[in-house]
């Protein structure tokens, strides 16, 4: 089965199941039933769930399935429960300190889920079409290479008897530049005007150079390159990395304050 | 050719250690040692290689990798030490691990911030879902509707899961009395509920969304179709999603299920006024088309609804006071000012008795006018029963004629002597006690009295009743002497001295002319009773006293003193307007209907926002509708009603009421909680222990 075809039934399944639980909920409303008493107890098992998946994946004995199965369970339950928190808060803003507390990281947990997805279904090819693809530990070590092999260049033509053109360009503009990730969201939004402009202006000083400035120009450039091509993967491999730490901390204070809210509940609503 | 920043072979690229805790503080200058940190974070920075001895060859050898520079120059000491030492690091902490610290760090944040919350006076903010509705603001204590409120902390964890039971559902009742079936649908009772249920399923058709929603609530409604209040009104809301329903609610449980007011409700039936006639009797149509154009009554007539009816606050009609509206003209009517009959109710008679044959028979009933030629008044046949020693000689009384006793037995004849003896007694004792005399007999024979209204002899005055006695018995003082020292009733001749017309006030009027402002008066040998005015107090005492159920079931003779004053051509004319109903009693009805919320089956109607839609005003929708409005009231029947208004049709309401231009939901216009008033409902001491 191709993976169009696979997504297709995933998501009919999905669509099948929320329209199921739409009519349900639909029928229980209007038959004076609790909706937030069924959903919430459906909202706080796929919760648990979803949670539950990162411990399942890394299970080592006792493997129900392999990790994509469980990554994609995880995403569709995700979705499946943005679908129930609507039932179960009524399309209503929430008035209590908790109430409004659980809903915003809801929210925000559903904004993070779906900024995860995307970045893993497109950051990945972006990488790959970049170039070279390089560990993310070791691009610390490799800026710092990059950095090396220009203070050399630099101090080489110095003793050759350059122009202090390139000296002053280098020590202005690129020293900057070459010392920490540059251009972070640009290369996130895959803007690349930044590195155009820089390119340009190192290509007018083409006039102000003779023969032997020039190819340490070229140089100069080449390791330019190379280094907003470190920062591109820098950027997203950064956020690849580490958008984890905003989703599961949300995950755990979510999942902390539903219980609460689940004793509350159970203590005092009337019906 | 382009040339890789990265290389993959062991000689060029440090071992990087990315599943292990801590890193090489050095990593990004590419210049970390061999080793790595310790598990605790330790650098462990020592010797840049680890010399070797290659086989068959004496010397160390340098193992310093290509990336760290290749072999040194001046390679290993003599004791196989590398002579080259690393410089220490500052280990870094692995991103995985950071991660998870920072994971552990928010759980802490939010466990600190829900103990804090929930140990300190703060745990209120934490478990607040929201404010009250201003209808239940004044509460403060959770506790008084929340009964798991009071034991605080972790108690709430068990007693969330383990035997709970769902008191808090019928805590609203503690100040809210909703009467006998408080969580049944519309507080009426299942019987009620399941007759009307059959009653409308017999005319509708079954719908499959219906059979859906009956099979659903049948799975989930297991405790006998209770409804709680709470499955309603959600509380910790605005005062408006307090008291709103939805329409589709409503339509889960009716059997005709519709989409709107245009859309599928049912046609009105007889609506604005009530499958029963009106409690008054008053023909619009009569009045405006005839009544209102007689220049008789030119000063008295009324232009327009609102001459009679007043808008309330709250936006119901109601009708001013009959001195506001009809005294005008219809008081004349009340004292009979053009009557001709007589224009007052006999109270007391004497009748007449043929004294021949009792003369005769020395029947011993002392003085007795021969003028006397009326019969016993209602009045009197009931005051006597009052008597045990004469009640049932009462109802032998009835079956006979008093005119012509010279058939009748001895013991007839006594019944006869009692029940004159009886008359004269009571006219003695009246005379010589005054009205309280009345009161006294009633409360004899534990007839509960109005304390407003006790006008049973209205205004009596002593001379009429005086001269009553002294003119019909001028030695009844004598007489009623002599009875009581003997005790016994003599049958010694009967005294048949003539009675003189004396006590007639010459040169003065006397009896009905004598009463034009009503009140009592004396004509022949009948005590008169005039009414007043209208409410007069004679005759709303004697009506609301005969109209109760108990009176009429212990002294059936009372209802011949009821249809003495409610008939229509009866002195005072109560009945032309009031009309009389037979329900548990025949009794009159004393004031129009007042539309409020306790009534059943009420529609609710606010005519302050509709008044002005109209050109023609009122009758816009109220419509008059030529009927025998009156022929109606011949029966008592409050079926039989022709109303003087044409019903109004559901599209007229529909043509606004569409769901677009105005709401046509369903509690819009109906009320769910049919039998009560929800204010009158309220227990006040119970509101009063919630605030603390």
């Amino acid at each position: 089965m191709t993976l169009v075809k696979q997504r297709f039934l995933k998501i009919s399944v999905l669509l099948i199941l929320t329209i199921l639980v739409s009519i349900w909920f639909y029928q229980l409303k209007i038959n004076f039933r609790n909706i937030a008493f069924y959903s919430g107890w459906i909202l706080f098992l796929v919760i648990l769930l979803g949670f539950l998946f990162s411990g399942f994946r890394k299970l080592p004995f006792f493997s129900l399935a392999n990790v994509r199965f469980w990554s994609q369970l995880h995403i569709y339950l995700g979705l499946f429960a943005i679908v129930i928190f609507c039932w179960h808060i009524d399309l209503k803003v929430p008035k209590g300190f908790l109430e409004t507390l659980i809903t915003l990281l809801f929210i925000f947990l559903v904004i993070t889920g779906t900024i995860g997805l995307y970045i893993y279904r497109t950051f990945a090819k972006r990488l790959t079409d970049r170039g070279e693809e390089v560990i993310y530990e070791r691009i610390a070590e490799y800026r710092q290479q990059i950095k090396n092999q220009a203070e050399n260049l630099i101090g080489e033509a110095e003793e050759a008897g350059c122009s202090h053109v390139l000296k002053k360009y280098y020590q202005d503009c690129l020293v900057s530049f070459l010392s920490a990730p540059r251009n972070f969201f640009s290369h996130l939004l895959e803007r690349g005007h930044h590195r155009y402009n820089l390119l340009i202006e190192m290509r007018d000083l083409n006039r102000y150079l003779n023969g032997s400035e020039r190819e340490v120009l070229r140089t100069l450039i080449r390791l330019v390159k190379q280094k907003d091509d470190l920062d591109y993967h820098y950027s997203l491999q950064f956020v690849l990395k580490n958008w984890l730490s905003l989703h599961v901390p949300l995950a755990l204070l979510l999942f902390l304050f539903s219980s609460v809210h689940l004793v509350l509940v159970m203590n005092f609503t009337g019906a | 050719m382009k040339k890789w920043l990265q290389a993959f072979d062991f000689q060029r690229t440090d071992y990087d250690r990315i599943t292990q805790k801590w890193q090489c503080g050095n990593q990004h200058l590419g210049q970390t040692c061999v080793d790595g940190p310790t598990r605790k974070g330790k650098c462990q920075a020592g010797p840049m290689c680890r010399p070797v001895k290659l086989p068959g060859m004496n010397k160390w050898v340098c193992t310093r990798t290509k990336k760290a520079g290749g072999k040194c120059q001046d390679g290993p000491l003599a004791n196989g030490a590398c002579c080259l030492v690393v410089k220490k690091c500052k280990p870094q902490l692995n991103s995985r691990f950071k991660k998870r610290r920072i994971a552990a760090l928010v759980c802490f944040i939010g466990i600190t911030i829900i103990s804090v919350m929930g140990g300190t006076d703060y745990y209120r903010t934490l478990i607040d879902p929201g404010p009250l509705s201003a209808s239940h603001s004044h509460i403060t204590d959770c506790g008084a509707c929340h009964h798991a409120f009071h034991q605080k902390g972790l108690s709430w964890i068990p007693l969330a899961f383990l035997g709970r039971k769902n008191s808090d559902q019928e805590v609203c009742l503690t100040c809210h009395n909703m009467g006998e079936n408080p969580l049944l649908p519309h507080n009426l009772s299942s019987k009620i509920l399941a007759a009307k249920t059959q009653e409308v399923l017999k005319k509708s058709i079954k719908s499959t969304s219906l059979t859906i929603n009956q099979s659903i609530r049948q799975t989930f409604f297991s405790d006998q179709n209770k409804m709680s209040c709470v499955l309603c009104h959600k509380e910790h809301n605005s005062q408006r999603e307090l008291t709103q329903v939805s329409d589709v609610a409503c339509q889960s449980c009716h059997v005709n299920q519709f989409d709107g007011l245009k859309n599928g409700h049912p046609d009105f039936k007889q609506f604005p006024s009530q499958i029963n006639k009106t409690r008054m009797v008053f023909d619009h149509v009569k009045h405006f088309n005839e009544y209102y154009s007689d220049k008789k009554y030119l000063q008295y007539t009324k232009k327009d609804c609102l001459d009679c009816h007043y808008l309330t606050s709250s936006g119901q009609m109601r009708h001013l006071s009959f001195e506001n509206t009809c005294q005008g003209c219809h008081q004349d009517q009340i004292t009979g000012k053009n009557r001709l009959t007589e224009k007052g109710i006999p109270f007391f008679a004497l009748p007449q008795l043929d004294l021949e044959t009792l003369k005769a028979k020395h029947i011993p009933i002392g003085e007795w006018p021969e003028q006397a030629e009326s019969e016993l008044t209602p009045f009197s046949l009931f005051i006597l029963g009052l008597f045990p020693e004469l009640k049932d000689k009462i109802s032998h009384l009835k079956e006979m004629d008093l005119e012509d006793l010279s058939e009748a037995t001895h013991d007839e004849l006594m019944v006869v002597n009692s029940v004159a003896w009886g008359l004269k007694s009571f006219l003695y004792d009246f005379s010589r006690m005054g009205p309280k005399f009345i009161i006294d007999i009633f409360a004899k024979n534990e007839i509960k009295l109005d304390d407003k209204n006790l006008n049973y002899v209205e205004l009596m005055s002593e001379d009429t009743l005086v001269s009553a006695k002294n003119h019909w018995f001028p030695n009844l003082d004598q007489e009623m002497q002599r009875q009581s020292e003997q005790g016994l009733l003599l049958s010694n001749k009967i005294n048949n001295h003539s009675l003189s017309q004396a006590l007639v006030t010459s040169d003065s009027v006397t009896g009905e002319s004598w009463a034009q402002l009503g009140g009592w008066y004396r004509e022949n040998y009948i005590l008169y009773y005039k009414p007043k005015y209208h409410k007069d107090p004679f005759m709303v005492s004697w009506l609301k006293l005969l109209g109760q159920a108990e009176i009429q079931a212990k002294f059936p003779s009372t209802q011949e003193i009821f249809k003495l004053l409610a008939a229509k051509q009866s002195p005072g004319s109560c009945t032309k307007c009031h009309t009389v109903e037979k329900k548990n009693s025949t009794k009159l009805i004393w004031a129009p209907l007042v539309h409020d919320r306790s009534m059943p089956h009420q529609a609710l109607f606010n005519h302050s926002s509709h008044l002005n839609l109209f050109e023609e005003g009122c009758k816009g929708c109220h419509q008059f509708n030529d009927s025998d409005y009156l022929g109606s009231f011949e029966s008592n029947d409050r079926r039989k009603f022709a109303s003087s208004f044409k019903y109004l049709e559901k599209t007229q309401c529909a043509q606004c009421h569409d769901g677009k231009k105005v709401f046509d939901s369903c509690t819009g216009c109906h009320q769910y909680h049919v039998s009560y008033n929800l204010l009158k409902s309220l227990n006040s001491a119970a509101i009063e222990s919630g605030i603390e």
